[in-house]
């Protein structure tokens, strides 16, 4: 190891064995690089190291601000004073003892930095990026994938932080560093709620660089696409009968995801399409009984359509709608909501004197009755391409799909639209790692937490999330969660993240308590970080780390996907 | 009649500049040096290439002891030079000395040097017993180590100017080339008052002609200029003026006149900054500060000393 001091431990200032001033001497040293001391107290030898968090120069020998003019026109000498002040990240033994003024210091490299960051103590060492002095960082998978912590959370502002982009990253990293050592068996679902920006993860960047590969290979991670995606997208709007397409630019390899009428009866999906559960006391009740109706409804009925033995009028003036038993068949998603405010509400053509089902009503006010047709009515037009009667369920499965990597469009649908499908994946991943069905790893990517888990109110959606956030990690389900504001989501949520990471940040926003882990200077830093660049905290490192992450080696919008023109790829364009 | 108001622009915490322009000793009467043209304002100005070196010195007083019945004077002086080129301001490292003395009647103190403390080293001055006296000793050491920094300096750097904050009266006579010294203040005047009348009509700027005058046994040639001053106010009379003078012969007093407007007025200081602007010069007053800082903390001395007296108090 080269070992050249850079400066000294500074005498005018503090030095204390937590914080200390160097002055700098020789060469350039810039926030974010670590260096170590050394001093000898009377044969305690104590090794400190670093972290440079604030570097600044001052003219030495001036009076006054207009000084710095005399000094420019060269009529006054002065000395420039270059220093920097080091957070201890460390100490060997650890002996408390200040560092003495004037004892050497040193860049840390190779061994020393590690010991710095605590490198050398890490059995996983998960790369998620570089250091500014080019050196890869790491993250101790143990505090990733469950073992002694779990879960990602990153924040920043939208379009600038590049949040999505390093959550997949990290997946890449977790992926093809061969660190995670089930990484076979990892099954990851991430939602796309921008564009259709995550459609081309399987495609080569063309616009990744030589110097952009060199950068993936010092990392020990390969600057290829993911290697087994499958692109899920929601039907398209409008449609004749029959053919059920994707709403996707993407022409191949993407499949449309809908529910059957009868598997979202039975798996008791109703609460995901309310979102405001807390606004009426009983509404909660009154959902989960009719919850529960449902399942009781379904069970034992194939599909995909409903039938029904205890709706007398039907839905009116349409031909076929009874079977050969007399049931009533219920075919969309808009038919189960007549029947529920049938049953709920009573016929219409009993006008005012209508009554409900006693056993659907579960003797709730008709103000509360009313009030859950109303909200399931608004539903009809948002998830009635979702849940339908006309064909069989076709929804993501990621546990039992062979591809590794299951991306979900949502960007198209209304907000009540995601909170179902989410909601619904999510219980049913949760549901089947619960079970101890699925052996592997799950890793779930969901930008926009603060949407699905906000601070305030509750939803069954919430309670999912918070359900990961909390047992989660035992089970092997880690969040990769991100949020513009984090002080907008669900303190438990965040709180459970033992990985933090933060791209830029509004300035409002960085003042929060929820971002007190950082250190002033990382904080006045978020407010200007550019993309590419996010500060990284991890539980077993003291300081956080700046790093920068690769270009995707990954297309990221069709323009970069590299045009496969392979035989392969042409034959199966044609279907031959 | 309402008397004429005129503004002394030094801090009055510091001795004024301005004493008798125009009251000559009648030793020291000068004679305009007749090469250099009419008695008249001169503002031609000359730049000065080379390097240049302002040397300055600073005394202080660190106690006043007692050996057994004897009063003795322990004094610290610190010299050094700040050198400015085109581009550029610097210290001249090997210019800067701090220097120690124990000025004490002949005979009062048995050694060549007396150490109160490490690295407070102080080396022996002999010298008659007032105390007026031993300090006229000790300022006389600081004089004699700035003209021998000059003389240094001009056998490092063999084509500077080298000018000395202060008159030249201790430079030796085989070292006058290339040497100025400037005087802030006006104890003393050269010029009769018909003379001294130009004075009162110099611009910021502009110059006397070269006069000569004898010293002693030397001669000397110097003339008056005045330092710019913003904002431009009613001020005293030798408020903004600087006497420069040189030792050297006439030919090379003519050819540094044009020099001296080339380099000081722009070096002017402000008020603001500096108690005694415009006259204590930019990079000396620069110089000292820093020779402040050299000459090491006097509360600290001072400790040093009485640890030490109390240690060897019999």
């Amino acid at each position: 190891m080269k070992k050249e001091a850079i400066g000294v431990v500074l005498g005018s200032r503090e030095a204390t064995p937590l914080e200390f001033w160097i002055g700098i001497q020789d060469g350039l040293v810039r926030l974010d690089d670590v260096v170590w001391v050394e001093a000898d107290h009377g044969g305690l030898v104590v090794r400190y190291y670093g972290m440079v968090d604030r570097v600044h120069k001052v003219l030495e020998g001036t009076q006054f601000d207009s000084d710095t003019f005399l000094a420019a026109g060269h009529l006054i000498p002065t000395n420039t004073a270059y220093v920097a002040h080091v957070t201890v990240t460390r100490l060997e033994p650890e002996e408390y003892l200040p560092p003495d003024p004037g004892s050497p210091v040193y860049l840390a490299r190779g061994d020393s930095l590690d010991a710095a960051l605590y490198y050398d103590r890490m059995k996983q060492k998960l790369p998620v990026g570089f250091m500014r002095n080019g050196e890869p960082a790491f993250v101790n998978l143990a505090f990733l994938d469950g073992r002694q912590g779990g879960h990602v959370n990153i924040s920043g502002i939208s379009g600038v932080a590049a949040k999505t982009s390093y959550a997949l990253f990290l997946l890449h990293s977790l992926y093809t560093s061969g660190v995670l050592e089930d990484a076979a068996s990892a099954k990851t679902l991430i939602f796309n709620v921008k564009g259709q920006d995550l459609f081309y993860l399987d495609r080569p960047n063309r616009e990744l660089a030589p110097e952009e590969r060199e950068r993936y290979a010092a990392m020990g991670l390969a600057a290829e696409p993911f290697a087994s995606v499958a692109f899920f997208a929601p039907p398209r709007l409008a449609q004749g009968q029959g053919h059920i397409t994707p709403s996707s630019h993407r022409a191949e390899g993407v499949r449309a995801y809908h529910w059957s009428l009868v598997d979202f009866c039975r798996d008791g999906l109703l609460p995901f399409l309310f979102s405001d559960r807390g606004a009426m006391s009983n509404l909660g009740f009154l959902i989960d009984h009719v919850t529960a109706r449902l399942a009781a409804l379904a069970h034992g009925q194939e599909g995909p359509e409903l039938y029904v033995d205890d709706w007398p009028e039907g839905p009116t003036a349409e031909a076929g709608v009874f079977d050969s038993l007399g049931r009533v068949k219920i075919d969309s998603f808009g038919r189960l909501v007549d029947y529920l405010e049938f049953q709920l509400l009573g016929a219409e053509s009993e006008g005012e004197a209508a009554s409900g089902n006693q056993r659907w009503t579960a003797r709730q006010h008709t103000g509360t009755l009313q009030a859950f047709v109303r909200r399931l009515r608004a539903a009809a037009r948002n998830v009635g391409h979702l849940i339908r009667g006309d064909a069989p369920s076709n929804a993501p499965d990621p546990l039992g799909s062979s591809a590794q990597i299951n991306v979900v469009d949502l960007h198209n649908l209304s907000p009540q639209a995601q909170m179902f499908v989410v909601g619904s994946l999510l219980r049913r991943v949760f549901g089947a790692k619960e079970s101890g069905r699925h052996r592997g790893k799950v890793f779930v990517v969901l930008d926009e937490l603060n949407k699905y888990a906000p601070r305030e109110g509750e939803s069954p959606i919430k309670d999912i999330l918070l359900d990961i956030a909390e047992r989660g990690r035992s089970l092997g389900v880690i969040l990769i969660g991100a949020q513009q504001t984090a002080s907008e989501v669900e303190r438990r949520v965040v709180g459970n993240a033992a990985v933090r990471v933060v791209g830029r940040l509004d300035a409002a926003e960085a003042e929060r308590p929820e971002y007190r882990y950082l250190p002033g200077a990382f904080r006045d830093r978020a407010l200007i970080l550019p993309q590419g660049t996010m500060i990284l905290h991890q539980p077993e490192v003291p300081v956080p780390v700046a790093v920068q992450f690769p270009y995707p080696a990954w297309a990221t919008k069709a323009s970069e996907a590299a045009q496969d023109v392979s035989d392969e790829a042409l034959k199966d364009e044609l279907g031959l | 009649m309402k008397p004429r108001l005129r503004l002394e622009v030094w801090s009055p915490d510091h001795a004024a500049p301005e004493a008798s322009l125009a009251q000559p000793l009648p030793e020291l009467q000068a004679e305009p040096v007749a090469a250099d043209g009419p008695w008249a304002p001169k503002r031609e100005a000359a730049p000065w290439t080379g390097p240049l070196f302002f040397v300055d010195g600073r005394f202080r007083t660190d106690a006043l002891i007692f050996l057994d019945d004897a009063p003795a004077l322990l004094a610290s002086v610190a010299v050094g030079a700040v050198g400015l080129e085109p581009g550029r301001a610097f210290y001249e490292e090997a210019a800067f000395a701090v220097r120690r003395f124990l000025v004490a009647p002949p005979g009062a103190w048995p050694e060549p040097v007396f150490s109160p403390a490490p690295g407070l080293d102080y080396e022996l001055v002999e010298a008659g017993g007032e105390p007026e006296a031993l300090r006229a000793a000790a300022m006389e050491r600081r004089g004699a180590l700035e003209m021998g920094l000059g003389d240094g300096l001009r056998a490092r750097h063999p084509g500077a100017l080298v000018l000395h904050d202060g008159p030249l009266h201790r430079l030796p006579a085989a070292a006058t080339a290339g040497r100025l010294g400037f005087a802030k203040t006006h104890h003393r005047g050269y010029l009769n008052a018909e003379q001294a009348a130009l004075l009162g009509e110099l611009a910021a700027g502009e110059r006397s002609p070269v006069f000569t005058f004898t010293r002693g046994e030397r001669r000397f040639y110097s003339w008056y200029l005045r330092l710019p001053l913003e904002p431009e106010r009613p001020y005293a009379a030798a408020a903004t003026l600087l006497r420069v003078e040189t030792a050297a012969p006439e030919a090379e007093a003519l050819r540094l006149a044009p020099v001296s407007l080339g380099v000081l007025p722009r070096l002017a200081s402000r008020p603001f900054r500096d108690p005694r602007a415009p006259q204590n010069l930019v990079p000396v007053g620069a110089l000292e500060r820093e020779l402040g800082r050299r000459l090491g903390s006097a509360g600290l001395i001072r400790r040093r000393l009485l640890e030490h007296i109390r240690r060897e108090a019999v």
